[in-house]
């Protein structure tokens, strides 16, 4: 049996929760319908999930699961955009957003109005992310804000990750579907390497 | 609250229509309407075939209706027969007649007094059978109630509290149509079957009454087993 499995069994018995926790959670779409997999056993069939991923979501509705309604956290962990809007003065994005980084994003974007929809608020919160992590520079920065443009509508639903690459100072920003494998030369070097689905959920979390 | 008036759209005799919004639709002859609809309320006393998608407040069918795609609806009567060949959102869902659901259906409460066939998986919070069922995928639902008569079949049930009970007096007639409920796998909370017939049964309270045979028992709390009950193997996993 992969190490990377775990069975619905085995799951219950480590995590402690019971099958009408799991259906429910299933009904109410906080485990995705792809996470469950049925494979053969000498049962007849029984169903598996991705050990990681799961582990991780089940310990996370269980420390929310009081405070936070089941329909709230299926929205957070839901691929697509929330409704929520932020303002560009409120203190959402003074907690979470350096004047750098939101500055930057509004040079390079042109956009004048005084909220952002979830997202822009990704890109925003992207840039933030980047930029905070010192991994990337300014010209950088722009750069990516640049490339988001032109994928902004429905960012947070895609399933696009941001590759930044390295070669002798020049740099190149991609954004790829997540499941492409990448392989570059040896020459170049991955600077960030980011799912969006991950950054969107991050922000969700955070904001919700 | 409604603001402005949409129309009525009413076929007496046999007619079709294009489709599209409305206040209320209702047949009562031969109906067909070609595209897609959004009503209030739509009521199908004949015959009726929608081809397109269907969104509605209120569905009732007393005659015989077939729906070629998705269905969505806040309650839907069925006292007729239909079909539905796509999806089902339903809030509330009375079957007294008989549904078929070529696909699967994700709803609130349903109670079935007459046959229910659905060949994918049915989402609900609250089900309730006192008729005939059979669902090809996996039925998940907060509490499952299924008083059988004649052979009924769900490849899968999970939940929390799983209730199977035989009804119907024991007659000459259940020599030949014997009442039992087969089942691949029942898992829930608080389990409690009669006449069920199914390869494993998981769950933390577990009752395993009259008529039943379950090839694997795994529970974590309590375990009854009725005498007349057959059980290959019941495991504690606690």
């Amino acid at each position: 049996m992969s190490d990377e499995l775990i069975s619905k069994k085995d799951l219950l018995l480590v995590t402690g929760i019971s099958y009408g926790q799991l259906y429910r959670w299933k009904r109410k779409n906080l485990i995705p319908e792809e996470w469950f997999i049925r494979k053969s056993a000498y049962t007849g069939q029984e169903t598996f999930f991705p050990r990681a991923e799961i582990l991780e979501r089940v310990a996370k509705i269980q420390s929310l699961k009081d405070t936070v309604s089941l329909d709230e956290l299926a929205a957070m962990f839901s691929p697509g955009a929330t409704h929520h809007t932020f303002e560009s003065s409120g203190s959402a994005i003074a907690n979470m957003i350096s004047p750098t980084a939101l500055n930057l994003y509004l040079e390079e974007t042109g956009f004048s109005e005084s909220t952002f929809n979830f997202d822009q608020m990704l890109g925003i919160y992207l840039l933030e992310t980047l930029l905070k992590s010192g991994d990337i520079g300014l010209d950088e920065g722009r750069m990516v804000v640049g490339c988001l443009k032109g994928i902004m509508e429905g960012l947070s639903g895609r399933n696009t990750m941001l590759l930044i690459t390295r070669k002798l100072g020049v740099s190149t920003v991609l954004f790829l579907p997540v499941t492409e494998e990448v392989l570059v030369d040896d020459a170049s070097k991955i600077v960030v390497k980011i799912a969006l689905p991950k950054i969107a959920q991050e922000l969700k979390e955070k904001v919700l | 609250m409604k603001t402005q008036s949409k129309g009525n759209l009413r076929i007496d005799g046999v007619g079709s229509h294009e489709g599209g919004v409305f206040d209320r639709i209702e047949f009562n002859g031969v109906g067909t309407l070609k595209g897609g609809v959004q009503a209030d309320e739509i009521s199908v006393n004949g015959v009726g075939t929608f081809n397109g998608d269907v969104a509605t407040g209120h569905l009732g069918v007393d005659g015989m209706c077939t729906f070629n795609s998705q269905v969505q609806a806040d309650t839907l009567d069925i006292n007729g027969t239909a079909k539905i060949n796509g999806g089902l959102g339903v809030g509330t869902l009375n079957v007294n007649g008989n549904l078929k659901i070529n696909g699967g259906m994700k709803g609130d409460t349903m109670t079935n007094n007459g046959r229910l066939v659905v060949t994918e998986d049915c989402e609900l919070e609250a089900f309730r059978s006192d008729g005939l069922i059979n669902v090809s995928g996996s039925l998940n639902a907060e509490t499952v109630e299924l008083n059988i008569a004649l052979k009924c079949q769900v490849r899968e049930i999970g939940g929390s509290q799983i209730t199977v009970r035989q009804i119907g007096t024991a007659s000459f007639l259940e020599s030949f149509f014997p009442t039992f409920l087969q089942a691949d796998t029942i898992e829930g909370d608080i389990i409690q079957l009669e006449a069920t017939k199914a390869k494993k049964v998981s769950g933390h309270e577990i009752i395993i009454g009259e008529n039943c045979d379950i090839d694997v028992v795994e529970y974590t709390g309590t375990y009854q087993q009725s005498p007349s009950a057959r059980v290959r193997e019941a495991r504690n996993l606690a």
